[in-house]
């Protein structure tokens, strides 16, 4: 039976091929790819249902947020990040009973450490100060223990990223920025972005079918300032030139090739190829996942759809026969 | 092989044929395969951290702290990853060191590897530069056979990532067999993946290998293998060096503006005749002086 604290299962190159069969990464990659569906063609600003769940998170985020500015940046001496880091760590994990029994009712007390786990990992190491892909799949994998339990429904989707995805996004960039976090991880020129993935993901949802901005459009500075505050990929773009130096093409050519694809949808789905190759695949990143009973280390999905397989199998069979 | 030819190619950031890189891989093998995993080495040195394909970054290294032919060099590896020239980086430094053997040193980093260079961009780099695999297997094949650590002198004692539980004195790091792919565990891996940290003893690596280690355990190792310093490379330093517990341990970072963000600056500490340490700093290579003719191509998933 799977614990009720997720701890971190892929330590082997065995765990890792089991990892693609388990139900947790079913769920996962089904819960992206649905979350991207559900805000197709919609604004940062689009009117949502902003539900009481929904609301407490983004009122948490918030409350991180402030943290942040209770907490300014020290002058101990130090090898790269802001020693204040782990102080804003501190303080989190003091309010952190309190935040964490706050997000579900009730009737779900039981999955609030399980949440906790997932929520207390998505702002990056206190111990190395730093902030990589790995913390943005925790708060992607907190925000589907919600779903999973019926806390957070189809409606509530596309607030989930228009508006608590967008304020994580907020909470992490100005955590980076205010502390200097080193990219955990990043492949540097090799990949995507030194901290995040899916704002490229997501983003490219929201501008599926756009009549005038497409994937070139990152590279009028004009177009970025105007419509950053609507969508998450021109965001995330404009955030890599107020920390990056040099050309674009130079320091982030991933990104740069990417936007030589003709459209939106293609660049949507192959972000989503992308992040299960480059992402979910990597043993460096999915060695510090953790599994609990909402996404667990089992292959109970794969068991049932093999048994499926070989009853309908045998069905044909006795058919056959009988013709 | 024609050796002067292919360190003038590599020198100018080009890179020589695929059989050419092949000759020098199997012969710089036949040097590296002599070598201890202790190598000993008599000052005067230049010591210099972690590169990561940073190649015209290197040339202001050079700049800085004398020619490759004039001064002798001790890199402590991560070569490769992350940076454009990872290839080009690593060749000119392995054409260096079978030159001359004796005055380029290079140590193992745990980016020398083949499961870290699948993730972090050095194949990726000699796929798209030579359309297959081969270079990046010559490659790792060198990466095995490379050193694990150095004595300088006798009382400076160099390593990429840093100590082991299982390691007390150097003698022991004599038995290791080294001429393998990095493992996941045991002294071999906490060398290359271990971080200093301001607590006292041992403690679990938040990378996920390696152990994080405080100050008695330097002070303990020190004062065991006769030693003065600890130099290693392996984190990013904002002022490109960085001592902790009482000058006894320093973190040297050979990259400089590190992800074309970090800001930071790069160092190297030259060993005098007398074992006198000087840290000099150098900035990222200027614009004029960057050529990036990699030309990245659409990535396979958006075909």
């Amino acid at each position: 039976m799977e614990s009720n604290i997720p701890t971190k299962r892929i330590q082997s190159s065995e765990d890792l091929k089991f990892w693609f069969h388990s139900d947790a990464y079913y769920y996962l990659t089904q819960w992206i790819r649905l979350l991207s569906i559900k805000i197709k063609q919609l604004k940062n600003t689009e009117e949502c249902k902003i539900s009481d769940t929904v609301q407490n998170i983004l009122d948490i985020l918030d409350q991180l947020s402030n943290l942040i500015d209770e907490t300014p940046p020290d002058n101990q001496p130090t090898r790269f990040g802001n020693k204040a880091y782990r102080t804003w760590t501190n303080k989190l994990l003091k309010k952190s009973e309190d935040i964490i029994t706050s997000f579900l009712p009730e009737k779900h007390s039981e999955y609030s450490s399980e949440l906790g786990v997932y929520f207390l990992d998505s702002f990056g190491n206190s111990r190395r100060i730093d902030y990589g892909s790995g913390h943005e799949i925790n708060f992607v994998c907190f925000l589907f223990c919600f779903y999973k339990l019926g806390a957070i429904t189809d409606e509530d989707l596309p607030a989930v990223i228009l508006k608590v995805f967008a304020k994580y996004l907020q909470v992490a960039r100005k955590l980076q920025k205010v502390y200097n976090l080193e990219p955990a991880g990043s492949h540097g020129v090799w990949g995507l972005d030194d901290f995040q993935f899916l704002p490229y993901y997501f983003g490219a949802s929201q501008l599926i079918g756009h009549k005038t901005l497409t994937p070139s459009s990152i590279h009028d500075k004009k177009l970025l300032e105007d419509h950053s505050g609507e969508y998450l990929y021109f965001r995330a773009i404009q955030y890599i030139h107020e920390i990056k130096t040099g050309p674009f093409f130079e320091h982030s050519p991933i990104l740069n090739e990417i936007s030589n694809v003709a459209a939106w949808s293609k660049v949507n789905s192959g972000l989503y190829k992308m992040y299960l190759d480059e992402v979910l695949s990597k043993y460096p990143i999915v060695q510090h996942c953790y599994f609990g009973k909402l996404l667990p280390f089992t292959d109970e999905i794969r068991k049932k759809r093999e048994k499926e397989f070989k009853e309908s199998r045998k069905k044909k069979k006795t058919v056959k026969k009988d013709k | 092989m024609d050796i002067d030819k292919i360190i003038e190619v590599l020198s100018k950031c080009q890179t020589p044929s695929e059989y050419e890189i092949k000759q020098l891989c199997n012969k710089a093998i036949e040097i590296l395969i002599e070598e201890a995993n202790v190598l000993r080495i008599v000052p005067p040195v230049t010591i210099c951290g972690d590169i990561h394909g940073q190649f015209f970054d290197l040339v202001e290294l050079f700049d800085l702290g004398g020619s490759p032919f004039e001064t002798n060099y001790l890199f402590m590896g991560d070569f490769v990853d992350r940076g454009y020239y990872s290839l080009e980086t690593f060749l000119y430094l392995l054409a260096l060191k079978v030159k001359n053997p004796r005055r380029i040193s290079l140590l193992r980093g745990n980016h020398e590897c083949r499961q870290i260079t699948k993730v972090y961009g050095f194949y990726l780099e000699c796929v798209k530069k030579y359309g297959n695999g081969n270079v990046w297997r010559y490659c790792t094949e060198v990466f095995d056979h490379l050193s694990l650590t150095a004595l300088i002198g006798n009382s400076i004692f160099s390593v990429h990532g840093g100590l082991s539980p299982s390691i007390k004195t150097i003698n022991q790091i004599s038995l290791i067999n080294r001429k393998q792919e990095l493992p996941h565990e045991g002294p071999m891996s906490d060398m290359l993946w271990s971080d200093p940290e301001s607590i006292q003893n041992w403690g679990m690596s938040p990378r996920g290998a390696g152990f994080i280690f405080g100050s008695e355990v330097v002070k303990n190792f020190n004062r065991t293998n006769g030693l003065s310093l600890v130099t290693r490379a392996h984190q990013l330093c904002m002022d490109g060096f960085q001592y902790m517990f009482n000058n006894s341990l320093v973190t040297v970072w050979s990259a400089p503006n590190y992800f074309y963000r970090s800001g930071n600056i790069a160092a190297i500490l030259e060993i005098g005749n007398n074992l006198t340490r000087q840290f000099k700093t150098f900035k990222a290579a200027p614009k004029e002086k960057r050529i990036v003719k990699v030309k990245m191509t659409i990535p396979k998933y958006f075909l």
